[in-house]
């Protein structure tokens, strides 16, 4: 374990809460089964726990009736700004998805691919046979890449890895007390250290457009309106909360699964070694069908509405409700998914929902989608991976983070 | 993993026809890259539906009918998950093409409106799967058999022919070497060849067709032997043999006069029906043995029930029910029906030149013989009196019954060019629906039927207004060539969106593919059994 | 079916009789082959009269020169005449009553769709089984027009021109049958000079002939005998000593090869009825009227052009790559694989594993043979061969118990072959001399969708034939693999396609009584 480790995620719950943790994400599928069967929309006061496919597609898709609740707490991180990500569809939501959209060039996702692999290649073989891949393959290549991406240097003091998590815990998992006071200190240098990084380029007339930053500034030089500084760190702020936290969490997942499967893992070796990076993805991607990053998405219902209305099962959600979509249980649905028992590395696209769905499907999918397999090729590469003996050999997790995987592979 | 025939009929708003029409013909021409308009040959709607075998969509016009939009649709395994690929296929379409149709008026209604208001998202699947239909009978000819063998051994068969080449290296040696130097060359790209190929139909699966069609019989029956077994308890044996022999004597005398085809009907020689049953007597008389011994139970338990008896008289006077009962059901109750049938047959008009609508015409005719398959869509209304009517239903029933235990090798009669047909009921089964997936041009597949199969077509589509002039049920009818031609044409509209997944394989080319894999799966085979083997190649 | 003796002669279509009043309506060459007439002269008309001219004139000039020939006893010499739909229309037929004439007829063997269908065009290209730059004749007939109201029309996947032109239209086609090549010209000499005067122009002649050889057999420019398989047309009303019932391997209902008659789908056939002495259709029920189509029929003809030194060449260089040149052989070169991709030997026997079939009658060889007992696997005649795919028999059976099916239904598709080849004999088959040589393929049959259409489409050039899979006929198809028998696995060769489509069109074949009609117009 790396000495960083240590403070990137914050010391887990106890042993016993994290084992009822362990246990009942264990029992997720089997309890979404029973749900979906006796109880598919399961109201608990007012709540309501979507487990249909149909309704969770239905449910996401509507976002003129449920929007996600995640504008208050980014408020916070953001001193009062808003962003995209916590907005109802507007024109305001639009222009700024449009703005940031804009960024990307053709070409991008190749590079970061090629630079992700290559940093990966290079940590695995200087692995010598084992290698703990969280933190050392999966956190470091990831932010590695995305840092150069973005363009946001890591800070002189503080670590950006720990700025990033622990605002991305507070945005989507939790929201205790100890957390809530780190972030008030945290949320502020995050700002401070793009503003600085942006302030820096303005200064020393750096013109380079190869990361977004430098994109973004050409831009204010065309229209200064649209880019200010505000819009640009915000933005900035706001991709590096939401994005390189994510790899770290769900490729040990899928390298988990992977190795629970010894025919999924050969294949996806043998579609590694043959660089086919389509193949690798649809692995990883069914991988997470069986542990996704996370097995349930939150909506706030903005009106009365009835979820499948027309059917028996028509279910009034009062404003102001929250309703949760189970989407781990949406992509096991037997009456939509087929053959959802079975791992299908070759499945169709809409059969996944890891990047949600609809307005607010994720915006860093198609990054996601380059250097997912980029990271994962060096080590599916590798002969004979399997786990390395002892504990550390299996997931272990801090909270909701996985927090050590330990495999050995022939050299 | 069972092959799937379902269709969905749905009224059309006639100011809508043209747009719907539209967005049909509009999924065919986005998606023809290649082999620009050809239909039927579809490589991006074929991955994305990985279970479909054949699936199409017509609209179907008719003075006599405001449009309707027929889907229908063959594929392999589970139903929720097809509907799913289909929605996330041509979902946008779908919609666009419901708000085109009626809003039902049943309790789909409120599901309906919330697909099509503007602006909806929601999913059109559900929808489609409250008006899915189960076919009344259907036909598969390559029964067994999943998309992706097929597609499997195909490209296996090719590989095989590549191999072989001209045969000129096949020349010296045995047909079991060539066999096995083909197997342990072919191995590492084919490694199923490996596994014993599965069952093509299961056995349970078999029992459960003989069985579904013995229930069916015997309720049949069973039912008719009532009236025999009513009279046997209200009179004596002397005046019940009395009347029974002066009713079938009556009955079948008339019969006798009529059962002989009119003047300018009469195709074949005549008597085919009786001439059957003669012939397959055995079979009728085990039939009527079962009949019995099955009955006997019920009848005495219903004796003991109803008349207090005890089990041993129950058992006795049963026996002597049964007995009339099925005297009564062969010595009149089935002539009687003949003879009602026969009534019928000689007052029935049937139309000599149904007028097909040109533009229709002209649409099919272009639509076809693009690839070796072709499809075919037709609606017929029914005859509207009762006889009628319970011989499309229950003879539908029992033929499609009948079919499915007896036939396993794909032939009906002598052809074997259809890979999924189906009949279903629209409209509270007024109005019956076939949708067909043959091979070879649609004047072949009819010369086919007027050939090889006039009398189960006959048998099916007897009851519907307009068809020939038909003799006891099965008989002239759709061997009238032209006549039947024309009927059927008149009654079919073009069919704007089909896809096939196997679009140059015939029925007998996929058995022969299939012959030639099972060949190759197999350890060792005999030389006799490796001749026969390469004789396929 | 054990020794049976041949039915008749195969070389001789002349053994079956028309019944009166059938005989003296129907035209000479529906019943027979004028094998006695051996020379003819083939002329293909244009109508291009101005409109002082009757369109029947020209067939009234006939009548003093060329009268066409009934079928009622052999004549010396004969006429035989054939008027495509447009011709029928530039002769004054009105609308009403060409509706009663066939669809196929109507169309036209170029339409867009038939094309298709018969694999003469597919798309925007002509297939490689027709002349490089397409087809020289035909009627030229108009693309259908569909009044189409509902815009439907326009949504169809069009890919290519609806309609094609060909350099030659042609409107009629007379054939004057003699005895040799000199009286012949002289006749088509001065009958086309008749025709000229009533505006009849003779487009397109071409002297036809049947050689017979030494054994009496006809052989066409391959060196194959032609005409060997004919269907034995059966009716108890209208053919003279018509047995109980058909032919059990040849017999075909009379109806299939003429008009007006129950046909091999137990319907008659009625052909559009008009008043005598008049152009209009009338009461079909007065007997003073006229049946157009009876004892008419319906002609289709083909002119196919033949490469015989690149068949032979191709043949021979397709024996060498199957390793087969080496046998010592007294033959020509190919003449193996030739005789494969026909079906039959030279000798006009039949293939059979390890030989031929045996000749009952030892002149001629043998016509009443069947596939599915004596050559199941295509070992002798291979299944994709021309004269298998021709006429299937019984051979597309897989059970036993489909052979007696499976061959009625076979059956419904023959029809008559009158064809006659064209141009010099070949002095070396394996050496090109660049004359232009063929066959003029002229069959007779009363539904053209089921008979030609059918043959060609499903069975020639069906990819799909039998169990066959991506091959075409061997002979008339556009050049493909072939398959042929053997034990243990089949030879597989390419053959390239050396008979090329030169023309083309369907006749209405009318009665004498609809001739006269037709000259009072």
């Amino acid at each position: 374990m790396s000495p960083c480790q240590e403070h990137v995620l914050r010391s887990g719950p106890g042993k016993f809460k994290q084992w009822v943790i362990g246990r009942l994400r264990a029992a997720l599928p089997a309890i979404f089964a029973l749900l979906r069967a006796v109880w598919p929309i399961a109201k608990i006061g007012k709540t309501h726990l979507v487990s249909l496919h149909d309704d969770v597609r239905e449910v996401m898709l509507t976002d003129c009736a449920f929007e996600v609740p995640y504008g208050t707490k980014l408020k916070v991180l953001m001193e009062g700004q808003t962003v995209f990500v916590g907005m109802r569809d507007s024109p305001g939501y639009r222009s700024q998805l449009d703005r940031l959209q804009s960024l990307a060039r053709k070409g991008d996702m190749e590079r970061l691919a090629a630079a992700a692999q290559e940093r990966a290649e290079e940590i695995v073989s200087a692995a010598e046979g084992e290698l703990e891949v969280v933190d050392t393959l999966f956190r470091t290549v990831t932010f590695d890449v995305l840092e150069e991406y973005f363009g946001v240097t890591p800070p002189r003091e503080g670590d950006m890895r720990v700025w990033s998590t622990r605002m991305f815990e507070y945005q989507f998992l939790a929201s205790d007390k100890s957390l809530k006071d780190e972030i008030l200190q945290l949320a502020p240098s995050l700002l401070r250290h793009i503003e600085d990084i942006i302030q820096g380029r303005l200064a020393n007339g750096d013109d380079s457009e190869d990361d977004y930053l430098g994109r973004a500034l050409a831009k204010q030089r065309e229209n200064a309106q649209d880019w200010d500084d505000l819009f640009i760190r915000t933005m900035l702020s706001a991709l590096m909360i939401g994005g390189p936290p994510q790899p770290p969490m769900v490729l040990p997942q899928a390298i988990e699964q992977l190795l629970r499967r010894p025919g999924a893992l050969a294949t996806a070796h043998e579609a590694a070694t043959k660089g086919d990076e389509e193949l690798v993805f649809g692995h990883i991607f069914e991988a997470l069908r069986f542990d996704p990053i996370s097995p349930i998405l939150p909506r706030k219902a903005t009106r009365d509405y009835i979820i499948a209305e027309g059917t028996r099962r028509a279910h009034k959600v009062s404003k102001g409700d929250t309703v949760v979509v189970a989407i781990q249980s949406a992509m096991s649905d037997p009456r939509r998914i087929p053959a959802p028992k079975e791992f299908i590395p070759t499945r169709q696209h809409w059969e996944y929902m890891h990047f949600g769905l609809g307005l607010h499907e994720c915006f860093g999918r198609h990054i996601n989608r380059a250097i997912f397999p980029a990271i994962c090729m060096p080590l599916l590469r590798r002969k004979n991976l399997r786990r390395a003996e002892g504990p550390g050999g299996h997931l272990s997790f801090k909270g909701l983070f996985p927090a050590e995987l330990k495999v050995r592979f022939d050299r | 993993m069972r092959l799937r025939t379902r269709s969905i009929a749905l009224e059309v708003r006639p100011s809508h026809k043209a747009k719907l029409v539209g967005i049909l013909v509009n999924l065919r021409g986005g998606r023809s890259r290649g082999r620009e308009g050809e239909p039927g040959y579809y490589p991006d709607v074929l991955a994305r539906l990985p279970t479909c075998h054949f699936l199409s969509l017509c609209v179907f016009e008719s003075a006599d009918y405001d449009p309707t939009l027929v889907i229908e649709a063959n594929y392999d395994g589970d139903s929720g998950p097809f509907w799913a690929c289909l929605q996330h296929l041509v979902g946008d379409e779908l919609r666009e093409a419901l708000r085109c149709c009626k809003r039902p008026l049943d309790h789909s209604g409120k599901l309906y409106d919330s697909i099509t208001e503007p602006g909806s998202r929601r999913d059109p699947a559900p929808f489609l799967e409250c008006h899915v239909m189960r076919p009344k009978a259907f036909f598969h000819g390559n029964r067994g058999m999943p998309r992706d063998r097929i597609l499997a051994e195909a490209s296996l068969a090719n590989a095989v022919q590549d191999r072989l080449g001209n045969g000129e290296a096949g020349r010296d040696k045995t047909a079991e070497e060539l066999r096995e130097g083909l197997r342990t060359e072919l191995m590492p790209k084919f490694p199923w060849l490996a596994e014993k190929p599965k069952p093509r139909i299961p056995l349970g699966e078999t029992a459960l067709d003989w069985l579904k069609l013995a229930a069916a019989l015997f309720l049949f029956l069973h039912l008719c032997l009532v009236p025999g077994a009513v009279i046997a308890g209200l009179i004596g044996d002397g005046k019940h043999a009395l009347l029974l022999g002066a009713a079938s004597v009556a009955m079948w005398a008339v019969f006798n006069k009529f059962r002989k085809p009119l003047e300018g009907v009469s195709t074949t020689r005549p008597g085919l029906l009786l001439s059957r049953l003669v012939s397959n007597a055995h079979i009728v008389l085990a039939v009527l043995a079962a009949l019995f011994l099955f009955s006997w139970p019920i009848v005495a338990a219903g004796n003991v029930l109803a008349l207090d008896l005890e089990w041993s008289a129950a058992w006795k006077n049963s026996a002597r029910q049964l007995g009339w009962g099925i005297g009564w059901l062969m010595l009149f109750i089935l002539p009687g029906l003949l003879v009602w049938m026969r009534y019928l047959e000689r007052h029935d008009s049937s139309q000599e030149a149904p007028q097909t609508d040109p533009v229709m015409l002209r649409q099919m005719v272009e639509l076809e013989d693009w690839i070796p398959q072709n499809h075919m869509a037709s609606v017929v209304s029914l005859r509207p009196n009762i006889p009628r009517r319970l011989v499309a239903y229950v003879g539908t029933l029992l033929i499609h019954l009948a079919l499915r235990a007896a036939v396993r090798d794909g032939y009906l009669g002598s052809m074997r060019t259809i890979h999924c047909a189906h009949w279903a009921f629209i409209n509270n089964g007024s109005r019956m629906l076939f949708l067909s997936n043959f091979d070879l041009s649609w004047e072949a597949y009819f010369d086919d039927f007027i050939e090889k199969a006039h009398e189960g077509v006959t048998a099916i589509w007897g009851g519907s207004v307009g068809f020939p002039p038909t003799t006891m049920l099965i008989e002239d009818g759709a061997a009238h060539g032209r006549a039947f031609k024309r009927w059927a044409r008149h009654s079919m509209s073009p069919t704007r969106f089909w896809v096939s997944a196997y679009p140059d394989l015939t029925v007998d080319q996929i058995e022969r593919n299939n012959r030639i894999a099972n060949g190759l799966c197999a350890r060792r085979l005999s030389p006799k059994a490796a001749n026969a083997w390469a004789g396929d190649l | 079916m054990g020794g049976r003796p041949v039915s008749y002669p195969a070389t001789s279509a002349d053994s079956w009789k028309l019944a009166e009043p059938h005989a003296s309506q129907a035209q000479g060459m529906i019943v027979s082959g004028y094998n006695h007439l051996p020379v003819s002269q083939t002329l293909f008309l244009e109508f291009d009269w101005d409109s002082s001219t009757s369109g029947g004139a020209w067939l009234k000039a006939l009548e003093g020169i060329a009268p066409v020939t009934a079928a009622d006893g052999k004549k010396d010499p004969s006429v035989g005449l054939g008027i495509t739909a447009t011709g029928l229309i530039k002769m004054g037929v009105e609308e009403s009553v060409m509706a009663g004439f066939s669809a196929p007829f109507l169309e036209g063997m170029f339409q867009v769709d038939r094309m298709r269908r018969l694999n003469d065009r597919v798309g925007t290209e002509w297939s490689s089984c027709v002349r490089e730059g397409g087809p020289l004749w035909s009627a030229n007939t108009p693309p259908p027009q569909v009044h189409d109201t509902s815009g439907l029309m326009s949504t169809l996947p069009r890919r290519d021109d609806t309609s094609i032109t060909t350099p030659i239209t042609v409107d009629a086609m007379l054939i004057l049958f003699c005895k040799d090549s000199r009286e012949g010209r002289t006749w088509s000499d001065r009958v086309t000079e008749v025709l000229a005067r009533c505006g009849v122009k003779v487009v397109r002649h071409r002297e036809t002939n049947l050689e017979f050889d030494k054994h009496d057999m006809v052989r066409e420019h391959f060196g194959f005998g032609d005409g060997l398989s004919q269907p034995i047309p059966w009716d108890p009303k209208a053919i003279e000593g018509a047995g109980r019932a058909p032919d059990h391997v040849n017999g075909i209902a009379l109806g299939d090869i003429l008009l007006g008659h129950v046909d091999g789908h137990h319907e008659t056939t009625v052909g559009p009825m008009v008043t005598r002495g008049s152009t209009h259709l009338d009461d079909p029920d007065d007997p003073d009227n006229l049946d157009l189509g009876l004892n008419g029929s319906y002609l289709v003809v083909r002119e196919l052009w033949q490469d015989v030194a690149g068949f032979w060449n191709n043949a021979a260089e397709v024996e060498r790559e199957l390793g087969l040149d080496s046998e010592a052989r007294k033959e020509r070169p190919g003449t193996w694989v030739a005789e494969r991709i026909i079906g039959r030997a030279m000798s006009g026997d039949v293939l059979r594993p390890g030989g031929v079939a045996d000749r009952y009658d030892p002149k001629a060889p043998a016509n009443d043979f069947l596939f599915f007992d004596d050559d199941f696997r295509g070992l002798g005649c291979p299944l994709g061969s021309h004269m298998r795919r021709g006429n299937p028999r019984d051979g597309l059976a897989t059970k036993a118990s489909q052979k007696d099916s499976l061959l009625a239904s076979s059956n419904r598709h023959r029809f008559l072959r009158r064809g006659r080849k064209f141009g010099p004999r070949i002095a070396d088959p394996m050496v090109d001399d660049g004359a232009e040589r063929g066959l003029i393929f002229l069959i007779v049959n009363a539904d053209i969708e089921r008979q030609f259409e059918f043959v060609q489409q499903v069975w020639m050039m069906s990819p799909s034939f039998g169990t066959l899979f991506d091959e075409t006929d061997p002979l008339i198809g556009p050049g493909s693999r072939f398959t042929i028998g053997a034990e243990p696995v089949r030879r597989r060769a390419d053959i390239a396609n050396f008979t090329k489509l030169a023309g083309g069109e369907y006749f209405f074949l009318p009665s004498l009584p609809a001739i006269k009609w037709l000259s009072e117009l």
